[in-house]
């Protein structure tokens, strides 16, 4: 009876282990940079295709459903934009919904709903000629009354300070007032805040119906949408471009659980997924593509506005940038697959300075600039971190040695997220905030929203008036100008106002010799949104 | 018995109550908010302390906790669960979307559950020691064992990927398309049957055994009944007592293990439900979810109480 009992436990762990060590699933081991192929990623920093971009040499061919899956669950409010908040939501309104104009990764516009813009003289007011001849999903004209119906419900809802007033000059010719004007107000109508919905369909239909109903613009519109399951957009058979969308539809399918989403990405059926380097570092073994973009970068952001705090001192900054070794963190937790940032703006982004050279890793030098700080022996400070948070916790024990090395006793103190938004939106004394600072396309809104004048987050950062006067001049011109923008960058390097330790790269996985072209994935920021109304399959 | 039944649903109130009061404070007492999970959540989105007030007030989370409570619960009793905070739907609604998926997949496996392991109960305690009753004893072992998480990767693996047989993933209700369902939930249904199914092989094994150890049933033996009137007609009665005991608890921690396969196979019912409204602190979600869970709990240990006083005349209810 016993030996029966042992045979049948042997037995089923050999199975057992025979069927793991042929599960072809990704492994949490760190690789070198993988092989790319064609459809991957693009480091530099030469202007993307625009939205009307498509290939000179082929036609697009028309039909297919494009299956995108993503482990983020939306709140199920998608077509009344002021309400729009959550950031799954956000994507896929940005597929069902226009604005006047879209920007580019460089920050250049592109004419989509406006065919012509104007900042006036004195920065008080834009005026937009709109595109004639367009029409909402529910036959009713898209024009200068329906503009500003959309944007008096922002400015009602209290979503874009910069905007006062919008104006109706015609039909077609529409003026938006400003309280006050910085170039960061041109992606508002880039974005969310600036898409446009028809206010017949809200009259008929109300809010609610709205959220989850698709009455725009765009190329398509929502057909279904099973909560916690998948949203199925149709093309919109009246979209304004002529012969566009060349998609039948697009699927986002959401699945939270990662091994269950590669699963399914191996059975053929998904063309994109939104994912983590962990899996394309080995997926593309297997042969799989991938675009992947850096945007946020996770920095230490210390409390150097107060005065009796060791980090108000600018060598112990440095000497803290000094006391990482940024190249390592990049290969273990960016799994080859990102960059060691020595400055805020990834190089991808225009407001990276390609002047900068960086604090690169030096212990004897951080120990030495402590040292003529009057921490010879170092000194004890904290890292505030969120509970639940993406925050890597290998990444954080790296950073506490790191800094241990050099006399930096650091404790990391995990707050849930009231607590810690009390730092993050507030103030805080010797200690680093652990946050991932987000990168806008206008890379002056993540200056502004992080370290400006009247920033949303961080006030116990200090500014010197060389930093707050850059930021002041690459806000106030006209459009981005990237010589502005690399001007900030110096002079926050130069204060050591931020310690940036890794990059967090945006990565969508592809299937082995992927048929989906033009989708724009190559250019995309976190906060821009994909081409599909562009996109096609190539089969 | 009328007594009895009334005596018990009263206390079943009670304690349904004393759930839904000690969920509800237990939440608030936890740090971190609904609002600011919406905050985290948020893209492109500056919240001013302005913005997060008429946020809090808009959700009443800025008034005494004994007037949420009481408002909550004066809706409850119209069958209103309030409004998910993250989502903006009625909680009735979703829930009333989801209890069907769960139960489907939950009911299903007990069911089968049920069929399989009380048969392979009786078929080991009728051949005690001999080869059957190893292995299938074995098998239930390794049965109750086994995480479901791990059986749900490996059964995607084998006969999603590798065999190509069946989706790895998804729900289908049968209503829409039978074929699709049947398929979907072969994999989900397998492992959330297991330990139920392991279980109720084990206990009624085990309960078998000690009743055909009793005089009666050797009585009828030496009586020459067959063996099949023997089990069926003598034994199994009172064999199952215990089964039905745990066959109640089996139900509730199917609820549990709904959790773990609806994650595991994306499948959009109640486990899963609960456990991102937990995460994000969706106090409506959350209070509504526990509170129709521990009235399920509730009635199935009724039930099961009642069915004791059928299988067995001795037991009797005043």
């Amino acid at each position: 009876m016993r030996k029966i009992y042992f045979l049948l436990a042997l037995a089923v762990i050999l199975v057992s282990l025979l069927i793991v060590s042929c599960k072809s699933t990704p492994t949490t081991t760190a690789t070198t940079a993988p092989k790319t192929t064609a459809a991957t990623t693009v480091t530099s920093s030469a202007p993307p295709k625009t939205a009307t971009t498509t290939s000179t040499t082929v036609v697009p061919k028309t039909g297919g459903v494009l299956n995108i899956v993503t482990g983020v669950l939306p709140d199920g409010i998608f077509g009344y934009p002021p309400d729009v908040v959550n950031g799954a939501s956000i994507r896929i309104a940005g597929h069902v919904m226009e604005g006047l104009y879209k920007m580019n990764a460089d920050s250049s516009l592109t004419p989509v709903l406006a065919t012509s813009w104007k900042v006036a003289d004195d920065k008080t007011s834009m005026t937009f000629n709109l595109r004639k001849g367009v029409k909402f999903m529910d036959g009713s004209d898209f024009n200068a009354q329906a503009v500003k119906w959309n944007f008096d419900n922002q400015i009602a809802a209290k979503k874009v300070p910069a905007w006062k007033s919008v104006d109706v000059i015609d039909d077609s010719t529409v003026r938006v007032n400003f309280t006050s004007y910085t170039n960061t107000v041109l992606q508002t109508f880039a974005d969310l805040s600036g898409f446009i919905v028809s206010p017949t369909g809200f009259q008929q239909h109300g809010k609610q119906w709205m959220y989850t109903n698709i009455d725009s613009t765009a190329a398509f519109s929502i057909s279904e949408f099973a909560r916690d399951v998948s949203v199925t957009m149709v093309k919109n058979p009246n979209y304004w471009q002529p012969g566009k969308p060349y998609l039948d539809g697009v699927k986002y399918t959401f699945i939270p659980d990662n091994e269950t989403a590669w699963a399914q990405v191996q059975t053929g059926k998904v063309d994109v997924w939104w994912t983590t380097p962990q899996y394309v570092s080995n997926a593309v073994k297997m042969g799989y593509t991938y675009v992947g973009k850096a945007g946020t970068t996770m920095c230490l952001v210390p409390d150097s506005a107060n005065t009796d705090s060791p980090w108000a001192n600018l060598k112990v900054r440095q000497a803290a940038e000094y006391a990482l070794d940024r190249e390592a963190m990049a290969k273990a937790f960016g799994y080859g697959l990102t960059k060691a940032p020595y400055q805020l703006a990834p190089d991808v982004f225009p407001a990276y300075n390609p002047n900068i050279e960086g604090r690169k890793y030096n212990v004897d030098k951080a120990k030495q600039l402590l040292s003529e700080a009057g921490y010879p022996n170092g000194f004890d400070t904290q890292l505030i971190l969120q509970i639940g948070s993406n925050t890597n916790k290998d990444e954080v024990q790296a950073i506490q040695s790191y800094f241990q090395a050099v006399g930096i006793r650091t404790q990391a103190n995990y707050y849930e997220t009231a607590k810690y938004y009390e730092f993050r939106n507030g103030t805080w004394k010797n200690g680093l905030v652990f946050e991932p600072n987000a990168a806008y396309a206008n890379y002056n809104r993540t200056f502004d929203y992080y370290y400006g004048r009247n920033p949303t987050v961080f006030f116990s950062v200090g500014k010197s008036p060389a930093f707050l006067a850059a930021l002041d001049a690459s806000m106030a011109s006209a459009l981005p100008d990237k010589a502005l923008m690399q001007a900030v960058s110096m002079a926050m390097y130069n204060d050591a106002m931020t310690i940036p330790t890794t990059q967090r790269i945006t990565l969508w996985l592809l299937q082995p010799n992927s048929k989906v072209r033009d989708l724009g994935l190559e250019s995309l920021h976190f906060d821009l949104y994909m081409n599909t109304e562009n996109a096609w399959f190539d089969k | 018995m009328t007594t009895y039944i009334i005596r018990r649903l009263f206390s079943m109130i009670i304690v349904i109550l004393i759930v839904s009061i000690l969920v509800f404070f237990a939440m608030r007492l936890l740090p971190g908010d609904p609002i600011l999970m919406i905050i985290s959540q948020s893209e492109q989105m500056t919240f001013t302390k302005e913005q997060i007030a008429v946020l809090k007030e808009q959700y009443g989370l800025n008034r005494p906790l004994v007037v949420q409570y009481v408002e909550w619960l004066g809706g409850v009793f119209h069958g209103d669960f309030g409004q998910s905070i993250m989502q903006h739907i009625p909680v009735t609604e979703e829930i009333k979307r989801r209890i069907p998926i769960t139960l489907h997949l939950g009911v299903t496996a007990y069911v089968l559950g049920l069929i399989f392991g009380i048969p392979a109960g009786i078929l080991c305690a009728i051949k005690r020691g001999r080869t059957v009753d190893t292995v299938v004893t074995s098998l239930a072992n390794i049965g109750i064992t086994v995480p479901a998480f791990w059986l749900g990767l490996m059964l995607i693996y084998l006969f999603g990927l590798k065999l190509k047989w069946l989706p790895v993933m998804g729900y289908t209700s049968p209503f829409k398309d039978l074929g699709m369902s049947l398929q979907q939930i072969v994999m989900p249904v397998l492992c959330l049957m297991l330990y139920p199914l392991a279980s109720n092989a084990r206990q009624t094994r085990s309960s078998m055994l000690e009743v055909m150890r009793q005089d009666y049933i050797r009585t009828a033996w030496s009586k020459g009944l067959k063996e099949r009137i023997i089990i069926m007609r003598h034994a199994l009665k009172n064999g199952l007592i215990p089964v039905i005991t745990l066959s109640g608890i089996g139900l509730s921690m199917i609820i549990g293990g709904s959790v773990i396969v609806e994650t595991v196979f994306n499948i959009p019912g109640m486990g899963r439900l609960a456990v991102t409204s937990m995460q994000n602190h969706d106090y409506p979600y959350v209070q509504g979810i526990v509170l129709v869970i521990a009235t399920v709990v509730m009635l199935v240990n009724f039930l099961v109480d009642l069915t004791y006083g059928w299988l067995d005349p001795r037991i009797r209810y005043n």
